[in-house]
């Protein structure tokens, strides 16, 4: 029987691999955001029939289905935060505790948050769908009706994912910034409207771009992950919740990534 | 396209050191046979254009496909159960898919198409997810897609499972309807077939291609014949017979 040895030279190399590849994850995922939408525009199917059925339906799909949990969430997360810090409004004065609170849950939390429901939810559901066409040859005769999955599959997903996120985004944070505050407040001190006015107000335009942009690039990057991981998939059906697993981590990761950067550019 | 213009024409093609010459004009029957399964499919796909070959030329409805831009699905039907329906849509969504997706047809005038197509095929099953189709129905439903764009030349690999050879008498109809205004490829071990319905037949056999003009002058095609028919299993000779 053959020993197993600790040798360091392999440990070092499998270290090395793996950074290797973590480094250029992100690379090869803006290359197949990139083919996709390229094969998309290319072959002029930005109005195709086929194409923008898919898309229709899995913004529906990805949006719509997942609005009564996302609001559920977003309540619940507006009362977690909004129960503490609502006492600190007579001694930080409404102004100052609007503009956290907007800059905290609206601008970094809500938009997290909801992409991680989106990653549990949607991100799941396309990478496993993807793979079990491919796994099943469904990719393979799509191919021979020449129909290209890229734009077929991959790109109506990707727009789907950018428009699921930034509604289901916005819900999110209005619900959890006015509904949840709201609530905290009247179970707190009984205090109206004021701190919900005093967020509005701490509302300006350049904050509600990046609201825009950030969500849309989260929804891009979940959906790229999920179906760039799924289209590795060969044979072995094993390799379905391997790839899976895979994609939705990285999705997790990159949007956790992603979300850091953002915020230091706010300092 | 003139009518008598060949559908597909293959001058010279090349697979390995094996060289296929053949012109197909619409209403023919050529069928693909050899007990090597690997090799007949990589000749069905050649001749499809799904797959460049090693040289010659080929031609399908007058277009260079190897000249790179050739759509095959434009022209050609390709039938497999290798590759399946979208287990997602229902059978009506799949038969249309090709007609939204290539044509931008309006979703009623396509779904009338598909409707029309599957009961041409023979389907008989409700509109449901693939799924829920027994295996009769599915290769209609599958048949009925890869007629969708009206193509000139159906390309079909092993339509004849063994687990339908109850059905295979349907099957065979459903594939022959409509071969007066298309030519047929098929890559079948269903000798019964051949006989019946090939006006010639293409031999693939130890890396090497072979045309026969008719099924009596594929039997007496010598040693290789010989034996692929010899080893052909009992069921397959009784249909023949």
């Amino acid at each position: 029987m053959r020993s197993r040895t600790f040798d360091i030279s392999t440990a070092m190399g499998w270290t090395g691999r793996r950074t290797l590849r973590l480094g250029t994850y992100p690379l090869d995922l803006v290359v197949f955001i990139g083919d996709a939408f390229g094969a998309w525009i290319r072959r002029g199917h930005v109005r195709n029939r086929a194409t923008r059925r898919a898309t229709v339906s899995h913004i529906l799909l990805t949006g719509l289905n997942a609005l009564p949990a996302t609001l559920l969430t977003g309540l619940a997360v507006g009362l977690t935060l909004g129960l503490p810090l609502v006492p600190f409004s007579s001694s930080l004065g409404n102004r100052q505790l609007g503009e956290f609170l907007m800059r905290l849950l609206g601008l970094e939390i809500g938009p997290l948050l909801t992409a991680v429901i989106m990653i549990g939810r949607a991100g799941a559901a396309m990478s496993i769908e993807l793979a079990n066409m491919k796994l099943h040859g469904e990719t393979a005769a799509l191919e021979q009706l020449g129909i290209d999955i890229r734009d077929f599959f991959i790109a109506p997903r990707l727009i789907a994912g950018a428009v699921a996120q930034l509604v289901l985004a916005t819900y999110f944070t209005a619900i959890a910034l006015f509904g949840g505050t709201l609530l905290a407040g009247r179970i707190v001190s009984g205090s109206g409207p004021e701190l919900v006015f005093a967020t509005i107000d701490a509302i300006e335009p350049v904050h509600l771009l990046a609201f825009v942009a950030k969500n849309l690039a989260f929804g891009v990057i979940i959906a790229a992950a999920a179906c760039h991981g799924a289209v590795q998939v060969t044979r072995p059906p094993f390799e379905v919740p391997q790839r899976v697993q895979r994609a939705l981590t990285a999705a997790l990761v990159l949007v956790f990534l992603v979300n850091a950067m953002t915020a230091l550019l706010w300092l | 396209m003139a009518v008598d213009e060949p559908v597909l024409d293959a001058r010279g093609l090349r697979r390995g050191e094996a060289t296929l010459d053949i012109a197909m004009r619409r209403g023919e029957v050529v069928a693909l046979v050899g007990a090597d399964e690997q090799e007949k499919t990589r000749w069905l796909r050649v001749l499809a254009g799904l797959r460049r070959s090693d040289g010659g030329s080929l031609h399908i409805c007058g277009e260079d496909v190897l000249a790179g831009r050739f759509m095959p699905h434009r022209k050609s039907g390709y039938l497999s159960a290798g590759a399946p329906l979208l287990s997602t849509f229902d059978v009506i969504a799949n038969v249309m898919l090709p007609r939204l997706y290539h044509f931008q047809e309006a979703p009623l005038e396509a779904r009338r198409h598909a409707v029309q197509l599957l009961q041409q095929t023979g389907f008989a099953a409700g509109n449901v997810l693939p799924a829920a189709l027994d295996r009769l129905s599915s290769f209609q439903a599958m048949l009925a897609r890869a007629l969708a764009m009206n193509p000139a030349l159906l390309f079909v690999h092993e339509p004849f499972d063994i687990t339908l050879a109850p059905h295979w008498n349907r099957i065979e109809a459903a594939l022959l309807a409509g071969t007066e205004t298309r030519a047929l490829v098929i890559a079948t071990q269903n000798l019964g077939f051949v006989q019946r319905h090939a006006q010639r037949v293409i031999f693939v056999h130890d890396g090497a291609v072979q045309l026969f003009g008719s099924w009596d002058a594929f039997r007496d095609g010598g040693e290789a014949v010989a034996a692929y028919l010899a080893a052909m299993p009992k069921l397959f000779e009784e249909d023949a017979a």
